[in-house]
């Protein structure tokens, strides 16, 4: 009996760990990511001239936000931007994102 | 005053942090419903964004948003209907999207709020309870601050710093000046809605007497001695506008203190300008509704906890955008929006008995100098140790200068491409 009852709280925390993504790891990922939408439209039927972050997988993203951190990557704002993020912004950004766009993908019938 | 504002911010903190010791360990996201009145006042960049993300963050909790106009006209990119390169429909939005969220939209104009009961009157009668009351209200002027220079002189030389019908005045008077006509442009000191915004009018003025109007000229009367991306927009006026912008600052000729709407003359301290047509851009303070509850307490902006953004006077009142100082962030639409996704999140917290997370801010203003001429500045924000939203050391800054034409062409692009996203944000 108890462990089944181990079984069904690994299932539940596994099950609360997918739903909630990378913010179960890093708190305040979803408030971050908030913040990208004020340029970067997740309005898919009005693209706009700041590319989309939806299509963007979770290396792209990470390679991205580190190549604008660094100056390796050419920007016109997101250099400035970058470079007041930390590590561990970065990387759970990367993850969100990768997320983000996994479900997008599936939504359609992509994967 | 600051140093009691500080003092209470911290017991305000001190009281939300014992909060989480009892509170439960709810789901950031997708805890369970709350059961609560949230009132938003004011649908700018502010107040519909944060509508949204409280709707998004707590399902089924009530909120509505009460805002007098039937349509909100955006100040970013009224510049460019002023000079021309566009129509006032397209800084047009009404709140459809809001409705279709579940938000409870009333055309109404909100009167006074009485925070023993909690509520907002309505200039209708009504009256809305509230369990937290979010106010994004924007600006008033501080009419007659420059002598003779009222409500009524607004309409013979417009401010044009709240878009609409001011917008549309402004861009006919200089439509039907003549050519060799002088423009004057009056900028208040510091600070003020939208700090790049009176260069960039000046820009995109001089970019419609360009083609239109080749013998005359704007003159600015600045009450600074210096202004934001100085540097950009005097390089970008040499290479665009040779000789059409003369700017003079508060060491050239004084504050703007009086001005004659009949006679049109405008008076500095040590000068005296007839222009043709007289742009005023008046000194501001937060919306005078602020003031029923004695948010402002005396001054011209509301303090706030910069975590939260709830009031330091009155309790269960959050502030956002232009009407409050937000430590070092500027007053812009960028800076509102960013407060505003902080500011649903604090709520929902607080309504859960939860610390709200450390917020990160962002701010980014683009300005046009022409429609392929577009600069930049940007910023990111933490709070520092006294709880202030500081900008973070090594980052941000403005668009490199000398950089060559495609880089402010790409700039013009994104300014575009910014304020598609940030509507769409706002108003779906």
């Amino acid at each position: 009996m108890q462990c089944v009852n181990g079984l069904l709280s690994a299932i539940s925390a596994t099950a609360l760990l997918s739903a909630t993504g990378a913010s179960a790891e890093f708190p305040g990922v979803v408030a971050l990511a908030n913040m990208c939408a004020t340029c970067h439209s997740r309005d898919e039927e009005r693209p706009s001239s700041i590319p989309s972050l939806t299509p963007l997988d979770e290396e792209t993203m990470r390679a991205f936000l580190i190549g604008f951190r660094t100056g390796d990557i050419e920007a016109t704002v997101m250099d400035r931007i970058a470079n007041a993020l930390t590590d561990a912004e970065i990387e759970a950004l990367a993850r969100h994102f990768g997320d983000t766009t996994e479900q997008e993908q599936r939504r359609r019938g992509l994967k | 005053m600051t140093l009691a504002g500080q003092r209470k911010s911290r017991r305000d903190f001190l009281k939300i942090a014992s909060g989480v010791v009892t509170a439960g360990a709810l789901a950031e996201r997708g805890g369970a419903d709350i059961n609560a009145q949230v009132v938003v006042v004011g649908g700018g960049f502010g107040g519909a964004i944060c509508a949204r993300y409280l709707k998004r963050l707590v399902a089924g909790l009530d909120v509505t948003l009460v805002e007098r106009r039937q349509k909100f006209v955006t100040c970013p990119f009224s510049n460019a209907v002023i000079g021309g390169l566009q129509e006032l429909d397209s800084v047009s939005h009404g709140f459809g999207g809001l409705q279709r969220d579940g938000i409870r939209v009333l055309q109404e104009e909100a009167v006074a709020i009485d925070p023993d009961v909690r509520a907002v009157h309505l200039a209708g009668g009504g009256m809305l309870p509230y369990d937290r009351l979010v106010l994004s209200p924007g600006i008033d002027f501080k009419w007659n601050s420059i002598e003779g220079y009222d409500e009524t002189s607004a309409s013979r030389m417009p401010h044009a710093w709240k878009a609409g019908s001011q917008t549309v005045l402004l861009r006919r008077k200089l439509e039907e000046m003549d050519d060799g006509g002088l423009v004057v442009i009056a900028v208040p000191a510091n600070p003020y809605r939208c700090p790049p915004g009176p260069y960039e009018r000046a820009s995109l003025i001089a970019n419609y007497l360009h083609r239109h109007k080749s013998r005359s000229k704007v003159i600015i009367l600045d009450s600074k001695d210096d202004f934001s991306k100085q540097g950009l927009f005097r390089e970008g006026w040499n290479q665009l506008y040779p000789g059409k912008i003369e700017w003079l600052g508060f060491s050239d000729v004084g504050n703007v203190i009086a001005v004659e709407p009949d006679a049109m003359v405008v008076h500095t301290d040590f000068e005296e300008f007839q222009p043709d047509v007289a742009n005023i851009i008046p000194p501001q303070r937060s919306a005078r509704f602020v003031d029923t509850a004695g948010l402002a307490a005396g001054g011209d902006w509301c303090q706030v906890n910069q975590r939260t953004f709830e009031s330091i006077v009155v309790p269960n009142i959050h502030l956002l955008g232009d009407a409050i100082i937000a430590g070092a962030m500027p007053k812009s639409g960028f800076s509102a929006n960013n407060q505003a996704k902080v500011c649903a999140r604090a709520v929902a917290s607080m309504l859960r008995g939860k610390l709200p997370p450390e917020p990160v801010l962002i701010n980014t203003c683009y300005s046009l100098l022409a429609e392929d001429y577009g600069i930049s500045v940007a910023a990111v924000y933490r709070l520092n140790e006294s709880g202030e939203i500081a900008p973070v050391p090594g980052s941000g800054g403005v668009s490199p200068p000398g950089a060559p034409r495609e880089v402010r062409h790409a700039e013009a692009e994104f300014a575009r491409g910014w304020y598609a996203s940030i509507t769409a944000d706002m108003f779906g």
